[in-house]
């Protein structure tokens, strides 16, 4: 996909502070993590950028256009949802279910996070599976023990705020794309 | 201005781990694509999208 967008336009992908190959700890919640994201960018040195996130990066990327609504042009935002919204306590348990099943090999828990339980769909996971193992040089590495749990703390805070994230509401100039409410992971609903 | 616009050789399988610091923090990055040769060019018609987690996900890899 990444190559895709790259025929038009430069993309960077980055690991935020704590996973894998990036230095420090993993933060406990979303806005931190987006207050990292957004110190990476202007360390590079763009005024404006286009944002994606999947997933729980697009929980970071959400927050990223809260706190700096100048330095983003577009917010994009894959399989996500908004902080407080509705379901996403539910998200939050069946997450916790689909990742705490064991795999084998582990990687297969990307067939059941990723992709449908049908026959097309998890065909489609394992071809999946091929592509993350084309790379052959300098590939990340696996990331360490505290990331998961700072990470899942993270999306429990964000699932039961009391404090609905709504763009439109809180920052008018993010939201004059209408790409909001983004719906909740679709392979989870 | 006139801005010559490049094409980088890397994709997505090849392009090299980078670093920078900032917060304390040394973030690892990687870049690729059509870019714009001089930085005042990076306006809003050719700004980056930026992805979280270079191989692939934004869900921890390994299982709480």
């Amino acid at each position: 996909m990444t190559d895709g967008l790259a025929r038009d336009r430069e993309v960077i992908l980055f690991d935020n502070a704590g996973v894998s190959s990036s230095s420090g700890e993993v933060p406990t919640t979303f806005e931190q993590m987006a207050a990292n994201a957004i110190a990476f960018i202007k360390a590079l040195g763009p005024k404006q950028v286009d944002v994606l996130g999947f997933s729980i990066g697009g929980m970071v990327a959400q927050e990223i256009t809260l706190q700096a609504p100048d330095l983003v042009r577009r917010l994009i935002v894959d399989g996500t949802g908004p902080r407080g919204g509705q379901g996403m306590e539910s998200l939050t348990q069946a997450a916790g279910r689909l990742f705490g099943a064991t795999y084998d090999p582990p990687e297969h828990v990307w067939l059941a996070i990723k992709f449908s339980p049908s026959a097309a769909g998890q065909a489609a996971g394992r071809e999946f599976l091929k592509r993350t193992h084309l790379r052959q040089v300098g590939r990340d590495p696996e990331v360490n023990d505290k990331v998961s749990p700072a990470q899942i703390e993270a999306m429990e805070k964000w699932a039961f705020s009391e404090r609905i994230l709504r763009l439109s509401e809180d920052n008018p100039a993010a939201n004059t794309r209408r790409e909001w409410p983004v719906t909740t992971c679709s392979r989870l609903r | 201005m006139s801005s010559q616009v490049l094409m980088s050789n890397y994709t997505h399988q090849t392009a090299p781990t980078q670093f920078v610091e900032a917060n304390g923090i040394r973030f690892a990055y990687r870049r690729f694509g059509k870019t714009a040769a001089c930085l005042s060019s990076l306006t809003s018609t050719t700004s980056a999208p930026w992805i979280i987690g270079p191989d692939g996900d934004g869900w921890p890899r390994s299982r709480p």
